[in-house]
């Protein structure tokens, strides 16, 4: 097991590559290559016997160490597909409120260029409605959901040339 | 008489010799030394290399991992001055030196407070210590509770964290700031028996980590529910620099692990006490339980403290905010959630106004977050259907006003009751048959009446007393509590579907026949409802099943117990039985105790017995 996850850790870091990794790819692809879970795990992400007051052996914590810097959150693409990923229902939950943690650590790191993060949210909150609505949402994985959040998402991240909304 | 030419030339040999000897005396007086420090900074450098400290039994360096030193010596005094001359050396190497500094940028900072480097040498080169660190964009740094969880073994007793907070973290909640933990390695699949052993003596080593804080969210808060209290604190510049670049040298470097000692409050101390210069922060704590440290914190460094917040766990929250609820909205709220409860409610037809609906629906939707996180797979399919149902409702309501999710369920940090390990002095009278004075220690004493800020909850752990006959003048071990857990739910009102079952377990060892150090063991385990009548008093029942080891049979034990608890006062009645199967012999007993709390960490009790145990002990416990 601990080889397989090596060579897994190693195949990773080699093709691992910042710039062109989260082009015209989905949430799940970025997350099955740059998030801790998908790494060690696969496609699931079993957080709770990850993160807890134990950690992995040696191996795989440098892994992942390794990984994450690799994989780099500079992009705001490759933190908002991690971050839709590992915290979906509370995401969704919050989106629907309009308001809350969850919500606002993913606003921080959307582009405020044009739009106030007020109505980012309503434009948001909007769009989700639709994807919510849709005959099928109930019926999807997962991984499905986060991914159609993140396309919705996805036109209003920031970029380094546009104003974080964390600078408003 | 010597010609003068010769004695020239044995004049300048004589210089020439006289010359080097004096220059090599010269260039080893240059070595930097332990003994060039004040005494102060000695222990601050045998800090940042974590070596034991002198009074240690074990003068040996405590990173197992290689890498981490660049001397080999063992002895303290030795690996002090070989690792101070080695890690020089490296940074004044000319090939090597701006690349050893990103490696030890912690010895960089703290050395060249002290010793003259290339002026060109600087951290800035360093690019993957600074991107992983954001040590240009550090604001402040948190200590983090984080609560005691029954679920895990290792967490029953709480859990710290550090946390990197960046400037550009306000508009995140910190979500991306970087979390700090030190856990122990454990192999996945490992069984209980062995995990518990190796965790007590040793068995694992263990090591720093880090990851977005948000994860560590995901499983403490909304996972595992339990409250956290955030330490801001109060770092200079240099301080907080120190503190991140030491946490990059040990970066993937190991320790041994001891449940508890070396454990992950111990090893955050550790680098607390190397930035703050404070030999308090441990002192000579046989166990050191993570609330030990914020209460060293308290006593021993408060100038280092800014600010504390108390974080509720979601569903702390989410009961304080039900409780809000109109009566009727209550009703409402638990035929919706209840197994029957309508999956495709229509919302709308409820009879509130829209900022009413939509604080309802907030709530509605944080519970079935919540319960999400918590039920069994076959369960979630009715709990997406009516998620599904209240998002798109909600979405169609404007956003909520206010962060109300975490604000409300407020609660008593553990931290500001007494410290975790007793010490137990008392004296009990069985009435003229046998008057006996007892020591009994704990390194983890939370009782029923302590002031832990949960009423009721037990844990309690190797709780050790041996006692001294009056008459007689024999000394003997009395009682072990080797672990004793009482968990005590109340929720009132109730949510329906809530878990409204306390539970509790113990096993403990009594010597019932007088012998100097044999125990019968004895194991329980409960279950029971518990109420609370108002702020001051709870009222809580259980059943217990039992393997007696006196009589070594089976048996089942019915309580009731009560507790008052009111400024410095708590008293505590508790009534059980106990029916042994095969026998049929019944015990009763009925113990009411009376505590006074002297000061925070000191408490005065009396104690009356009646029934199968007729006695009247006095007592005093000291916390520390």
């Amino acid at each position: 097991m601990k080889k397989i996850l090596s060579l897994v850790s190693a195949f990773i870091l080699a093709t691992c590559s910042l710039t062109s990794f989260a082009e015209g790819r989905t949430a799940e692809q970025i997350y099955k290559e740059c998030g801790i879970g998908g790494a060690l795990f696969g496609s699931s992400s079993p957080l709770l016997a990850m993160i807890s007051n134990i950690t992995w052996d040696l191996g795989t914590t440098a892994a992942t160490s390794e990984m994450t810097d690799a994989c780099s959150v500079d992009s705001a693409e490759v933190a908002a597909a991690i971050y839709i990923h590992e915290a979906y229902d509370l995401v969704e939950t919050d989106i629907s409120k309009g308001n809350g943690q969850y919500l606002n650590a993913l606003t921080s790191i959307l582009s405020c260029e044009t739009k106030s993060v007020d109505q980012l949210i309503g434009e948001i909150r909007t769009e989700f409605a639709d994807v919510i609505d849709a005959s099928d949402y109930q019926g999807l994985e997962k991984s499905a959901k986060a991914n159609a959040l993140y396309e919705l998402i996805k036109p209003h991240l920031s970029s380094s040339d546009s104003a974080s909304c964390s600078l408003s | 008489m010597f010609p003068a030419s010769l004695f020239n030339i044995l004049l300048i040999v004589f210089l020439v010799l006289f010359g080097s000897l004096a220059s090599s005396n010269t260039s080893n007086s240059s070595l930097p030394s332990i003994n060039d420090f004040a005494s102060h900074d000695a222990v601050s450098w045998r800090r940042l290399i974590h070596l034991a400290p002198s009074s240690s039994s074990l003068p040996t360096p405590t990173v197992l991992s290689e890498g981490f030193y660049l001397s080999a010596g063992n002895l303290h005094h030795e690996l002090a001055e070989q690792e101070l001359q080695a890690t020089i050396s490296l940074f004044r190497d000319a090939d090597n030196g701006a690349q050893a500094i990103c490696r030890f940028p912690a010895r960089f900072l703290w050395l060249r407070q002290h010793y003259q480097f290339d002026p060109k040498l600087t951290l800035k080169h360093c690019a993957r210590f600074i991107e992983w660190s954001g040590f240009n964009s550090l604001d402040t740094i948190s200590l983090i509770f984080v609560s005691g969880y029954m679920g895990n073994p290792a967490s029953t007793f709480g859990h710290v964290l550090l946390k990197l907070n960046s400037n550009d973290g306000q508009y995140s909640n910190g979500f991306f700031d970087l979390a700090i933990n030190f856990g122990a390695r454990v192999p996945p699949g490992e069984a209980g028996h062995i995990y518990i052993t190796k965790g007590l003596f040793g068995g694992y080593t263990a090591s720093f980590t880090n990851e977005d804080y948000y994860r560590r969210d995901l499983v403490y808060t909304n996972s595992e529910q339990r409250d956290a209290v955030e330490y801001k604190l109060k770092l200079n510049e240099f301080q907080k620099q120190l503190l991140i670049a030491h946490l990059w040298e040990l970066n993937n470097h190991v320790f041994q692990y001891y449940f508890l000692r070396q454990n992950c409050a111990y090893r955050i101390a550790e680098l607390l006490e190397l930035v703050l210069e404070n030999d308090n922060i441990i002192r000579r704590e046989l166990s050191y339980a993570p609330a030990t440290l914020f209460h060293n914190m308290e006593q021993y460094a408060p100038a280092a403290i800014a600010d504390v917040t108390l974080i509720p766990s979601p569903k702390r929250s989410i009961f304080a905010r039900f409780q809000d609820l109109p009566k009727d909205h209550q009703q409402i709220f638990n035929q919706l959630v209840s197994a029957d409860g309508d999956v495709k409610t229509s919302y709308q037809t409820l009879d509130m106004n829209e900022e009413q609906r939509s604080r309802f629906l907030d709530l509605l939707l944080d519970y079935n977050t919540y319960r999400l996180a918590s039920v069994a797979d076959e369960d979630k399919p009715t709990l997406l259907a009516r998620r599904k149902v209240i998002v798109s409702e909600r979405l169609r309501l404007p956003p909520s006003d206010s962060l109300s999710a975490r604000v409300r369920g407020q609660f008593q940090s553990p931290i500001g009751g007494s410290r975790p390990s007793r010490i137990n002095l008392s004296h009990t009278s069985n009435y003229g048959i046998e008057d006996r004075t007892s020591i009994a220690f704990s390194p983890f004493y939370y009782d029923a009446l302590g002031q832990h800020g949960e009423s009721g909850s037990e844990i309690i752990m190797m709780n050790t007393e041996l006692s001294y006959a009056d008459k007689g003048g024999t000394i003997r071990l009395d009682h072990i509590d080797f672990l004793k857990i009482q968990r005590v739910n109340t929720t009132t009102p109730a949510i329906e579907r809530e878990k409204r079952f306390s539970w509790r377990l113990g096993l403990q060892g009594s010597n019932n026949k007088g012998c100097r150090a044999c125990l019968d063991l004895d194991f329980s385990m409960g279950l029971g409802r518990a109420f609370e009548l108002n702020k001051r008093m709870l009222v809580y029942g259980f059943v217990d099943a039992l393997y007696d080891g006196q009589y070594k049979e089976f048996a089942v034990s019915p309580t009731v117990a009560a507790v008052y608890s009111y400024r410095q006062f708590g008293v505590k009645v508790d009534l059980r039985s106990r029916y042994l199967v095969t026998s049929g012999r019944t015990e009763n007993q009925l113990d009411i105790e009376l505590r006074y709390r002297i000061e925070q960490n000191l408490e005065a009790g009396v104690v009356f017995g009646h029934g199968e145990n007729d006695r009247a002990t006095i007592k005093l416990a000291y916390y520390f």
